[in-house]
Parts: C-alpha cells; sequence; structure tokens
C-alpha cells in the first residue's frame, strides 16, 4: 500500500505527464499555427537568447579573431619567406636570361668570321694608365692562344697576350702597346689605332691628303693578320694635329672597356691563325 | 554488484528540500540555470554542429533526479526543461516535456534505490534514460501524429551517438559534482 505521501508523488507525477500528453494532442491539432503558450514561452525566453547568443557570439568572434590572427600572422611570415625566395628566384632567372641574350649577342657577331669562338668570363681586371689589361677564365685548356682576337658584340676587347691552362691575359686596345688595322666605314680610309697613355685610344697614320671627319664610323681592316675585317671598332670624336704628313684623330671604342663582363675570343679566325707564333711581328707592333 | 540496492525507503522520507532556496538570487540563478540548459546548445549548434547530439534537458533531469533526491522536485524540472526544450525546438509542446518528467522521476527515484555514486550506475543510467527519453517522443510523435519524428524515422545510430555525446558530458558533470559540490551549487 503507497503511503499518502508517496500518493502525493504518484499523482503528481500523473498530473504533470496529463499535462503534457494534453498539450502535446491537443496543440497539435494546430500545428499550422503557433499556440498561445509557446508563443508567451518565445517570447519570454527570446531576450535571454539574444544574450546568450550574442555572448556566444562574442566570444567566438573574439577566439576566431585572435587566434585566426595569430596563425595568420604565420602564414603571413610564411608567405613572406617565399615571396623573398620567388623574387630571389626571378632575380636569378632575370640574370640568366640577361646572361642568355648577351650569350646569344656573342654568336651573332659577324656571321662571316669563320673558326670557333669561346665565351669566356673577365675574372679580373689590371687597367692602370699603364697597362690595359684583364684576365678571362679560358686558357690553352679550352683552345685558347696568345693573338686569339677578343671581342664582345659592341666591338673589338683586344687580343690575348698570355696564356696558362685555365685563364689568359687580355690586352685591351685602349692598352698603349696596342696597335689596331682599322679601315674608316664609309672611305675605306685606313690606319692604325693605338693606345694612348690616358687610357683613350688615337687614330694614326692616316693620310694628310684624305678625308677624315668626327662621328667616322671605323672597322677592323683585317691587315694586322689578329682581327678579322670588319668588326666594328670605334668612331672617330675628335680631330688631332697633323703630323708628318699624317692625320690623327681621338677614337672612342664601340665596345665599353670599362665594363666588360662577358667577352668572345676567336680562335683560328680569319689571319689570327698565322699569329700563333708569339715571336712573329706583327704590324704596328711596337 | 553494481546496481545493488543501497536502501529502500518510501517517497516520503526522499521528500525533503534539496537546499535553501529561499533567497531571491539563489531562485533565480537555478532558473537561468533551467533556461540556459535549453537555449545554449541550441545556439551552439549554429556554430558547432557536434551539439545536435547533446541532449542538454536530458543530461540535467537525470542530474537532478540523482543528486537531488527529491522527485517532486525532479518531476518539476524536468517538466519545466522538457516544455521549454519543445517550446524553442518546435515540436509539439509537452512531447519533451513528458519524456523529461518521467525520466527527472525514474531519476530521483533511483538515486534512492541505487548507489548512483558509482560510475557503472551513472553510466547505464544516461545509455538507458537517452534511450528511453528518445523511444518515449518516437511514442508520443506516431500517436498525436505531432509530426515531430515518426516511427519510421527513427535513426538507431543517432540515439547511439547521442547516448555517447549525453555520455560524455553527463559524466563530466557528475565527476565535477562529485568534485566540488551539489547540484544546486
Amino acid at each position: 500500500m503507497m503511503p499518502g505521501s508517496n500518493k502525493t508523488v504518484w499523482l503528481l507525477l500523473f498530473a504533470v505527464l496529463f499535462g503534457h500528453a494534453v498539450l502535446a494532442s491537443v496543440l497539435t491539432s494546430g500545428r499550422t499555427r503557433t499556440g498561445l503558450v509557446r508563443t508567451l514561452m518565445l517570447d519570454g525566453l527570446a531576450p535571454i537568447e539574444k544574450l546568450i547568443d550574442v555572448s556566444i557570439n562574442g566570444v567566438i568572434t573574439v577566439w576566431d579573431n585572435y587566434f585566426a590572427l595569430l596563425d595568420t600572422s604565420r602564414e603571413n611570415a610564411a608567405l613572406r619567406a617565399q615571396n623573398a625566395e620567388l623574387r630571389m628566384e626571378i632575380a636569378r632567372n632575370h640574370t640568366e636570361v640577361n646572361e642568355a641574350a648577351r650569350l646569344r649577342g656573342f654568336f651573332d657577331i659577324g656571321p662571316h668570321i669563320t673558326g670557333e669562338r669561346i665565351v669566356a668570363r673577365v675574372i679580373a681586371s689590371d687597367a692602370t694608365i699603364s697597362r690595359q689589361m684583364i684576365t678571362i677564365g679560358k686558357g690553352t685548356r679550352h683552345g685558347l692562344h696568345v693573338n686569339c682576337a677578343v671581342i664582345t658584340p659592341d666591338g673589338v676587347v683586344g687580343r690575348v697576350v698570355h696564356t696558362g691552362h685555365w685563364t689568359a691575359i687580355v690586352q685591351l686596345i685602349s692598352d698603349p702597346d696596342s696597335a689596331v688595322g682599322v679601315t674608316v666605314e664609309t672611305s675605306r680610309v685606313q690606319g692604325v689605332v693605338r693606345g694612348a697613355n690616358d687610357g683613350g685610344l688615337r687614330l694614326e697614320h692616316v693620310d694628310e691628303s684624305l678625308e677624315l671627319h668626327v662621328g667616322d664610323r671605323l672597322v677592323t681592316s683585317g691587315t694586322d693578320l689578329i682581327y678579322p675585317k670588319g668588326l666594328p671598332f670605334g668612331q672617330v670624336v675628335e680631330l688631332g694635329p697633323v703630323a708628318d704628313l699624317t692625320k690623327t684623330a681621338v677614337v672612342r671604342p664601340a665596345a665599353d672597356l670599362g665594363r666588360l663582363e662577358e667577352v668572345v675570343c676567336l680562335i683560328d679566325a680569319a689571319g689570327s691563325t698565322l699569329l700563333m707564333d708569339p715571336d712573329l711581328v706583327l704590324p704596328g707592333t711596337p | 554488484m553494481t546496481l545493488r540496492v543501497v536502501r529502500r525507503r518510501d517517497y516520503a522520507e526522499m521528500d525533503r528540500p534539496p537546499r535553501n532556496f529561499g533567497t531571491f538570487s539563489d531562485i533565480l540563478k537555478f532558473t537561468l540555470t533551467l533556461v540556459g540548459i535549453v537555449l545554449v546548445p541550441g545556439i551552439l549548434t549554429r556554430y558547432f554542429q557536434v551539439f545536435e547530439y547533446f541532449d542538454l534537458p536530458l543530461i540535467y533531469s537525470i542530474y537532478y533526479g540523482f543528486t537531488l533526491a527529491n522527485p517532486r522536485g525532479s518531476i518539476v524540472i524536468g517538466s519545466v526543461l522538457g516544455l521549454l526544450q519543445d517550446a524553442m525546438s518546435g515540436v509539439a509542446l509537452g512531447t519533451n516535456g513528458f519524456a523529461k518528467t518521467l525520466i527527472g522521476f525514474l531519476a530521483a527515484s533511483a538515486g534512492f534505490r541505487f548507489n548512483v555514486d558509482l560510475a557503472a550506475t551513472r553510466v547505464l543510467a544516461l545509455v538507458l534514460f537517452t534511450f528511453l527519453d528518445a523511444a518515449v517522443k518516437v511514442m508520443l510523435s506516431s500517436l498525436s501524429d505531432a509530426g515531430g519524428m515518426s516511427v519510421n524515422e527513427v535513426s538507431i545510430g543517432n540515439w547511439m551517438l547521442s547516448a555517447a555525446f549525453n555520455l560524455l558530458f553527463g559524466m563530466i558533470l557528475f565527476g565535477y559534482r562529485s568534485r566540488f559540490g551539489n547540484a544546486a551549487a
């Protein structure tokens, strides 16, 4: 037999369950519209719900922003490093592209020139007032020999005067001991360009009766048997005094001798093979 | 034996006030807790899908049933929690109210008949009550044609998932209570 108090509990339980069952069955019939009870509950709970939502949303937003920013910071650092790496790669590629273009230019030099061409990098320079020399990174092992013509796509640079197995010393055309046979491109007037003591170039041995003008372009004449005929050499920039029935002029070299990076050595080009004997005296060479 | 009967008393002995609810702040705190129990999971589900498997009102009905040791109080709490849940979830009013009332009462009864401080008892209770809650709701829906859930839509997989999550949260809650205080704290 259930005690009185037990009875109360059971009664309460059944009453509540019955109430819920009634709610479920009665209000179900009107499901298409919100009932009063539900409306009251929804309205009553709405402010609290909004408050909780704002609070949770705030926490989530702070969390997302703070920790997302931590991630973003890390990601940013990684991207910056990657960007630097890519920029370095682009710079490297750019340099390589430029170098390739420059090398392509070397092989476009004087299609009429026979013989082998060796591209060499300038590895040292000894350009002083008295001596105008550079050292290149190719030597006899690469086929170089004394008196190989050394040029760039712009013009004549000089000739090999000493060779090692792996390197060679090039006498620039601006060296005081250098002499190159040249021809004025238009008038075909011939002469010899020597290195001046001030590091410049001077055209000599031009007959007084022949015309020479500022701006005349000079090409190699081939008479020195070192440089093939027709290579761009330089330009007359100033006419000098007449001495001993010959004209002189100041010449600006076509090649930028002060900024040489790579040069082309012409092996066995026309005429140069005759000069493989270093003891042979070159025309115009002191 | 895990589920041994620890003592058998009638409900008159069990009907004692759970705690001093004399002050207004206590009542307010308790009311807000009940409202929060119903509202928080719904809001959290918007952000974290996994919360749809948690039935916080169910867990708290069991929790209060076990810890308050007051059948009347548990009936009322279960009823209120269920009704609020119905209002907020859109199912027919009374569906969850009925289920949670029943479970609150059963939990309170179990709290006096079994040693609910044992982890095994709590695990079993959380799992069984989750299935009972689901079964009651299916039954009511099918009987009243409430449209919330039909027998054909019963998903044992979802029930099991729900039981697993309820078990997880319930055990944390009981563990917290064992360490720091009682239900009304």
